[in-house]
């Protein structure tokens, strides 16, 4: 039996919740908290494996909250009505959110992740400690860190290390500045791309998605190629070609 | 006439090889000037038009014309030929006859338009020795002619009817009539160039300016009693006892003539015709005709009217435009044509001319030498008189005088003011030179010399001067400069300025180039901006309308308390409208967002229209969905339009399919295809309800406004899909570039 609080500041949010989380036997709420400081008495209190945070609160928002505690022995699903930024900086730290309304199919999932999951709690702490490194480093994203898992585990990347994706079928290739080997991840090239997006990075071709600040060279041709700063030498999709140039240029 | 003035004045003032522009000058002139003198009458042979007229005398009230093919009148305003004879060279007229000399010292008298030659020819003949003639004279019953070799005299006496020979020492180059006497002249063998004068009273020396050069000799004497001797571009006018004055043109004189009126005329070789007012030649009275022809005879006829002869241009007459007073009174000799065409190499070692009276002794036949000449001369200045040049004027600016002078190009216009001090108080020549620009001495009486324009390059500046006397100063006065090209000019410079060119050239070329790059730039930037906020703009009209649609759905399950139904139609609402909202930032979103984004909507509709519908969505498998990219929101507008106008009044179920189909390279075609009522339906009931179709009017715009941002590319057809010539949907094909 997991113990799990759900910290959210509407009540309608926190019921609705409970609601669809009677669903599964397995998962007991121990405790409702409206804002951070109920939050802390109520982990405090019970020792949760699960928490249910909402990031957007008077006051202390969830990331203050998670800031404060200087123990964390459980997982986080974060749940938010819209927040880019937010988001962003979650799926950079590969932690988990809900996005409200809550889709009963999704709450699914994510507790099936949450369960799956063996239970680390170093790898938890260094989420999230990326997470809120990532949120104090500001909107610049290539100072950001990213999380890629790998066979071997989590590694924690700076953005602005990345070169580049190589799309290898349904695996993705991340080669990463002074790395000799790069790592290979089952994330597919288009997630990183999603995640990515505004981050001067660009898909300069149907395998390659790369940082555009480790290109060194373009050169011209059909659609040309980039030589990176690794040294690879990459072809540009024809199509490609004219928005890329135009993105060199800026 | 102020042309004229100005020709002369500035003849004298540069001379040199600024003659050959004078020339041509003139020659422009002198079209201008005979256009202006309607009173010259031109006469012309029809048969020989280039004929050169020797002579022309006045004979019983016709004109006579010699030329080399023999006599002319004029007739019909032609000249027309009466006797045929070569080598005819002038008439004699006598009171009573009028005689014609050939250059071979036969003497023809014409009567009746015939030559009927002199009696005495044969004997002349044989007194000449195939000598060529050079002149015939006729004075007091008596001809005297002159051969151009040898000293001998021949006298014919018509009322003794006697021939005979005078021996002449040293012998005579022309004999002219002077002063009631005969006179010859000569060019004596000396190194003095001068005009030696000998009458009766005294005799003196006149100094020419100008070496001996090939010209002819010419002496006249003047109504005034003073006399005109010319020679080459030089006249020198004197009296019986001393020089007057003296003069240069700008031409070879070919002989002087004065009129009835007291004008002198000088004929210039190929310089037409000047005239003074009088014997005082001056400047201010200076006339020019008949531009740069060579006149070479001229007479007066009774009317007063003048006619000259040239050589190839046929006869001019000038009508006398004042009454006639004294056709009688003018005295012109000349010598004659040939004169100047034998003895050149005599002429260039020979440089004395003397002036004296002929020893004519009538009575015996013995030789006559001539007199020693006197020395007791007026006024002998053997003293060199000394030049200076007093200052230099640089363009019009006063310098100090210096021997040498750098200077850069622009300062071309130079001016030197010269002087000469003799013992003489009047009758200071110069002769000057500029090395490097005149090629010969030139002879002037000016002090002041001017060169305009010159061309950089290194000059030397040479003036000597000579006194009445004929003495030349022994040094001359010098000062060189040199006129620095221009810095334009040099080699270095020329080189650097081809090279500087093409750099500058291409510089311009690339920053034009980098301008027009920069603007169009900021121009397509500025387009996109305008444009992206545009879309915007359309973009969010779009989903006010879209959430309004669906929350009316939502409110229908509601009322109807279908409560399950209703939180699924909410939480997929909610899904559509986050996704709605995160492509509404972007302007492209990959297919699979477009595909997941449409299947949302799909469900909700199916879901609010009670599965009236059903859809499928089909990719070929060849797309990769996550990397194309489309624009956002392109396609559910006619997803939205196949239910709302056609399905939705279908009877029974319909279908909705959505194809991605590659079309080519660049281009996705994207099909929304419907089973529906068809458009023509739709719009009849479109007539009955209130229902906007506002969204399609906002696509249309939108597509619009993407292919002006990326060019004409996105295009839509729609095809009205028929069964059994019945409406049986509607097929709208996107043709999305990728």
């Amino acid at each position: 039996m997991y113990r799990a609080i759900i910290v959210d500041d509407e009540k309608g949010g926190r019921e609705h919740l409970a609601t669809i989380l009677k669903e599964f036997f397995d998962i007991e709420i121990k405790a409702h908290a409206a804002n951070a400081k109920e939050a802390i008495t109520a982990i405090e209190e019970h020792q949760p494996d699960l928490l249910f945070l909402d990031i957007e609160m008077p006051g202390e928002n969830g990331f203050d909250l998670l800031e404060k505690l200087e123990n964390i022995n459980f997982d986080v699903i974060f749940t938010t009505a819209y927040d880019h930024y937010a988001i962003k900086a979650i799926k950079y730290s590969a932690l988990d959110y809900l996005l409200k309304p809550i889709d009963a199919d999704e709450l699914e999932a994510a507790i099936n992740r949450f369960k799956s999951k063996i239970r680390n709690q170093e790898l938890t702490n260094n989420k999230l400690k990326t997470l809120l490194n990532n949120l104090s480093s500001g909107s610049n994203g290539q100072e950001q860190k990213i999380v890629i898992h790998d066979g071997e585990g989590l590694n924690f990347i700076k953005i602005k290390d990345i070169i580049r994706f190589h799309s290898e079928g349904s695996y993705t290739d991340v080669h990463v500045v002074g790395q000799d080997k790069h790592f290979v991840t089952s994330k597919q090239i288009g997630e990183y791309e999603e995640m990515l997006l505004n981050e001067q990075f660009y898909r300069i071709h149907r395998s390659y998605y790369i940082n555009l600040r480790h290109v060194k060279k373009y050169v011209r041709g059909d659609g040309g190629y980039v030589i990176m700063s690794d040294g690879s030498k990459l072809e540009v999709s024809r199509r490609k070609k004219a928005e890329f140039i135009q993105l060199l240029s800026q | 006439m102020i042309v004229k003035q100005k020709i002369t004045t500035f003849h004298q003032k540069f001379g040199g090889l600024l003659r050959l522009i004078i020339i041509i000058q003139l020659i422009i002139f002198s079209e201008i000037l005979f256009a202006q003198n309607p009173s010259f009458s031109n006469y012309k042979s029809s048969t020989s038009p280039y004929l050169q007229f020797n002579d022309i005398v006045e004979h019983k009230n016709k004109m006579l014309f010699i030329s080399s093919e023999g006599v002319f009148e004029i007739k019909n305003n032609n000249l027309s030929k009466i006797i045929t004879e070569e080598n005819l060279s002038k008439f004699i007229k006598t009171p009573n006859n009028l005689y014609v000399w050939s250059i071979y010292g036969e003497i023809f008298e014409i009567k009746n338009n015939q030559l009927v030659p002199f009696p005495f020819n044969k004997l002349v003949q044989k007194r000449v020795e195939n000598k060529i003639i050079n002149s015939v004279i006729f004075a007091d019953s008596t001809f005297y002619i002159s051969t151009i070799v040898g000293s001998t005299l021949i006298q014919i006496d018509l009322k003794t009817e006697t021939i005979s020979n005078l021996k002449l020492n040293p012998y005579p180059y022309f004999v002219v009539k002077f002063n009631g006497k005969l006179i010859s002249g000569n060019n004596q063998n000396t190194s003095k160039n001068e005009l030696f004068v000998n009458t009766n009273s005294n005799s003196f020396t006149i100094p020419l300016a100008e070496a001996a050069g090939n010209s002819r000799t010419n002496v006249v004497q003047l109504q005034d009693k003073t006399y005109l001797f010319s020679k080459q571009h030089e006249v020198i006018r004197f009296n019986n006892t001393t020089f007057l004055n003296r003069i240069f043109v700008e031409k070879n004189v070919e002989f002087i003539f004065q009129d009835s009126q007291g004008k002198i005329w000088f004929a210039l070789n190929s310089g037409g015709i000047i005239s003074y007012a009088d014997g005082s030649l001056k400047e201010a009275n200076i006339t020019r005709y008949l531009g740069n022809q060579t006149v070479i005879s001229v007479a007066e006829d009774a009317k007063g009217n003048l006619w000259f002869g040239t050589s190839g241009n046929g006869v001019f007459k000038l009508e006398n435009e004042f009454e006639h007073i004294d056709a009688n009174s003018t005295i012109t000799y000349s010598s004659p044509a040939i004169f100047s065409s034998t003895e050149i190499e005599n002429e260039k070692v020979q440089s004395k001319f003397i002036l004296k009276n002929l020893p004519v002794d009538q009575q015996t036949e013995k030789p006559i030498n001539s007199k020693t000449i006197r020395t007791d001369r007026v006024r002998q200045d053997s003293l060199p008189p000394s030049v200076f040049i007093n200052s230099v004027k640089i363009n019009g600016k006063d310098t100090t005088t210096l021997s040498h002078y750098e200077l850069s190009h622009e300062n071309n216009a130079i001016e030197f003011n010269i002087s000469g001090i003799s013992n003489s108080p009047s009758g200071i020549q110069y002769k000057y030179m500029l090395e490097g620009f005149d090629k010969e001495w030139i002879y002037t009486v000016n002090t002041s010399i001017y060169y305009t324009s010159l061309a950089p390059g290194s000059y030397t500046f040479k003036v000597f001067a000579m006194n009445d006397s004929g003495i030349w100063s022994t040094v001359p006065s010098v000062i060189s400069f040199t006129i620095q090209p221009p810095f334009y000019m040099s080699a270095w410079f020329l080189l650097t300025l081809v090279f500087g060119v093409i750099i500058i050239g291409f510089l311009i070329y690339f920053l034009i180039q980098k301008q027009n790059q920069l603007k169009n730039k900021q121009i397509e930037e500025q387009k996109q901006r305008a444009l992206a906020s545009e879309l915007q703009a359309l973009r969010s009209q779009m989903n006010p309308h879209f959430i309004f649609n669906t929350l009316n759905s939502i409110q229908n399950f509601i009322s109807k308390n279908e409560s399950k139904d209703a939180s699924i139609y909410l939480s997929k609402f909610a899904k559509l409208m986050r996704a709605t909202l995160a492509n509404t930032k972007r302007q492209r979103i990959s297919l699979k967002d477009e595909i997941e984004t449409l299947t949302l909507y799909l469900e909700l509709e199916q879901l609010r229209l009670n599965n009236k519908f059903s859809y499928e969505i089909l990719v070929d498998e060849t797309i990769d969905t996550q990397y194309e990219q489309i624009p956002s929101m392109l396609i559910q507008p006619y997803v939205e339009n196949a239910i709302w106008h056609g399905i939705s009044h279908k009877e029974g179920n319909g279908i909705i399919r959505i194809q991605f189909l590659p079309e080519s390279e660049h281009l996705l075609k994207c099909v929304v295809e419907d089973n529906g009522i068809g458009r023509e339906n739709a719009i009849k009931l479109k007539q009955n309800t209130t229902s906007p179709s506002f969204g399609m009017n906002i696509t249309k715009e939108r597509v619009e406004l993407l292919n002006s941002l990326n060019g004409n590319q996105l295009s839509v057809k729609i095809n009205d899909l028929k069964i059994n010539n019945q409406p049986a949907g509607t097929r709208v094909e996107l043709y999305v570039p990728i």
